[in-house]
């Protein structure tokens, strides 16, 4: 197995030092995910991996090859690292065609091979028609498809994507995320992907790098760092309680019904059966009561056993094993009515749409 | 009008802004994106000609170019010639002068080039001479064109500098704007407002020029 090792610092004047501290295996598609609040340092970090900024302390290496040490003033060029750098605005040449911007990396090539190349991947990215427009005559989607061929033709070793769907509007994130991961698995090439957005960052990411203020303060896999934060600040960072991988059975009335632990319950988002995906609850979203309720809306109801309460100020945290476990948060007084303590046998009450899949 | 000084102040102008797009260029390139800590210092210096008396640079360029200075020594015998009054000195004269006129339009133009699209093409595998053929300049040509219109029109007018280093010879040195200075010390007014209204109606025609050129940036 080869890794992308990096293990550097850069401070700009007036700002926080930031330091990066991480390591993936690159032998095929794999995504590590820059997630912090913007400012923290994370784009810094992503500019440094292609060359674009050059660190003040610490080493870059790439399988075997290295691509920055400052104890002996190395520094490969961009050009040099055979990276491809999807930015955040799509970067596209303004004054270039969809066909020209895709073919701009590729030269010294005999013309018609240049030629079957772009129609290869104007094919695959599904941009036939528009190959004679100009960047600013096509879709957000479009340009964003556009300057993914634009680098994917070039078959880089690594690819760096800053915030890649933060310039479409929410509709159409939600279709691209999907599309974008498929491509990066498509393609095989391993990927660091900036992001300030959570949902992104579940759905994208294999492992997670949880940035704030220059620093970094974990680093697992998706379902660990989102569902175990090792602090307070990295809690309050991911805000999301409960991220667990799950199965897709089927589809029930429109509402994709998943394999959870042991249990089978209803959700609510866009789901294949038989993918995987990542299901999200907050805590504050699930109710807890002491015997198995009469009909109601709730669509999922589970029993359980409390296994550890936490105090968080006027909030009790209250961690139950339903055939999965699970985070609660519930009031001091419902504690109190629900006499629940540790080993307490209780029911869960979990709407479909508390349960979100991405 | 005296054609033999308006064909002179044509040669002047043109050479002169040849040149400033050879050298003007790459210092401007330089200046649109280095960051150092004298930059300001030379930011000045190349804005200097913009606010000083053309016989102030002309009087220091003399006693720099004349035959008791090491550089005017050092040319003379390169070439065998000298460059106050020829046709050579009030060229190195316009061009030192003119430098701001081509510079900081240059200047403006390519730093308004988005920085991410060079980062782009140096991210696809692209030298940075190749960048600054394919991307900085498609996209920064109309101010470049800007700025050498100006050059133009600003040299052809040219009086002080080619006064003070090139005096006053006709075929050689005697410019537009020195004919009209001696028809008007010889009293011939007809010649010299034939030659003061063409250069009027000229820069008013390639300030507008220009300043097309410049929306067309603004535009893209």
């Amino acid at each position: 197995m080869t890794w992308l090792k990096a293990q550097f610092q850069k401070q700009f004047a007036g700002g926080p030092a930031i330091a990066a501290a991480f390591e993936q295996p690159v032998d095929g598609y794999s995504v590590t995910v820059l997630f912090g609040p913007s400012g923290c340092g994370k784009t810094t970090i992503l500019r440094c991996l292609a060359g674009l900024e050059r660190p003040d302390r610490g080493s870059i290496a790439f399988r075997d090859q290295v691509w920055f040490d400052s104890a002996n003033g190395l520094n490969c060029s961009p050009q040099l690292r055979g990276v491809g750098y999807l930015f955040q605005e799509h970067a596209l040449f303004p004054h270039l065609t969809v066909a020209q911007n895709i073919a701009f990396g590729l030269r010294g090539r005999p013309p018609n091979q240049l030629q079957r190349q772009v129609a290869e991947m104007i094919a695959a990215f599904e941009l036939q028609s528009l190959e004679n427009r100009l960047p600013r005559q096509i879709s957000g989607g479009q340009q964003q498809r556009t300057a993914l061929a634009r680098v994917l033709i070039r078959q880089p070793r690594l690819l760096l994507l800053d915030e890649p769907l933060s310039a479409l509007d929410s509709l159409l994130r939600e279709q691209l995320r999907i599309e974008l991961r498929r491509r990066l698995a498509e393609f095989k090439i391993p990927a660091v992907i900036v992001t300030h957005d959570r949902t992104e960052a579940i759905a994208l990411a294999d492992q997670v790098v949880v940035m704030d203020r220059g620093e970094v303060l974990q680093t697992g896999p998706v379902a660990e760092v989102f569902s175990k934060p090792i602090n307070l600040r990295v809690a309050q960072l991911v805000g999301v309680d409960n991220v667990t991988r799950v199965k897709v059975l089927a589809i029930e009335d429109g509402l994709p019904r998943i394999q959870i632990g042991t249990q089978s319950l209803l959700a609510v988002g866009t789901a294949q059966p038989g993918t995987f995906a990542s299901a999200c609850i907050r805590a504050e979203d699930v109710v807890l009561q002491r015997a198995a309720g009469a009909s109601s809306s709730v669509r999922n109801q589970l029993p359980g056993q409390v296994l550890s309460m936490t105090n968080e100020g006027p909030l009790v945290r209250v961690e139950v094993d339903c055939g999965f476990a699970l985070q609660i948060l519930v009031t001091k007084a419902a504690v109190n009515d629900l006499e629940l303590t540790v080993g307490t046998r209780v029911f869960v009450l979990l709407k479909a749409s508390a349960i979100h899949l991405v | 009008m005296n054609f033999p000084a308006l064909w002179l102040s044509l040669q002047l102008a043109t050479c002169t802004t040849a040149v400033l797009l050879l050298i003007g260029l790459p210092l401007a390139a330089w200046l649109a994106r280095a960051k150092f800590r004298g930059k300001f210092l030379v930011e000045a210096i190349v804005a200097l000609p913009l606010v000083l008396p053309p016989t102030v640079l002309g009087f220091y360029l003399l006693m720099a170019t004349g035959p008791h200075s090491a550089f005017g020594r050092g040319y003379e015998a390169l070439t065998g010639g000298r460059l106050p009054f020829s046709f050579v000195g009030i060229l190195l004269g316009s061009v030192i002068y003119n430098l701001p006129f081509a510079v900081r339009p240059f200047i403006a133009a390519l730093a308004a080039v988005d920085q991410r699209l060079i980062e782009a093409s140096w991210c696809l595998g692209v030298s940075r001479g190749e960048t600054f053929f394919r991307v900085t300049l498609p996209l920064s040509w109309p101010g470049i064109l800007a700025g050498l219109v100006l050059t133009f029109a600003h040299s052809l007018g040219e009086f002080g500098i080619v006064l003070m280093m090139g005096g006053n010879i006709p075929g050689v040195t005697r410019t537009l704007s020195v004919s009209i200075y001696d028809d008007v010390q010889a009293q011939n007014y007809h010649s010299a407002g034939m030659a003061a209204g063409f250069l009027v109606v000229f820069s008013l025609v390639m300030l507008s020029l220009s300043s097309l050129c410049g929306r067309r940036v603004l535009a893209a």
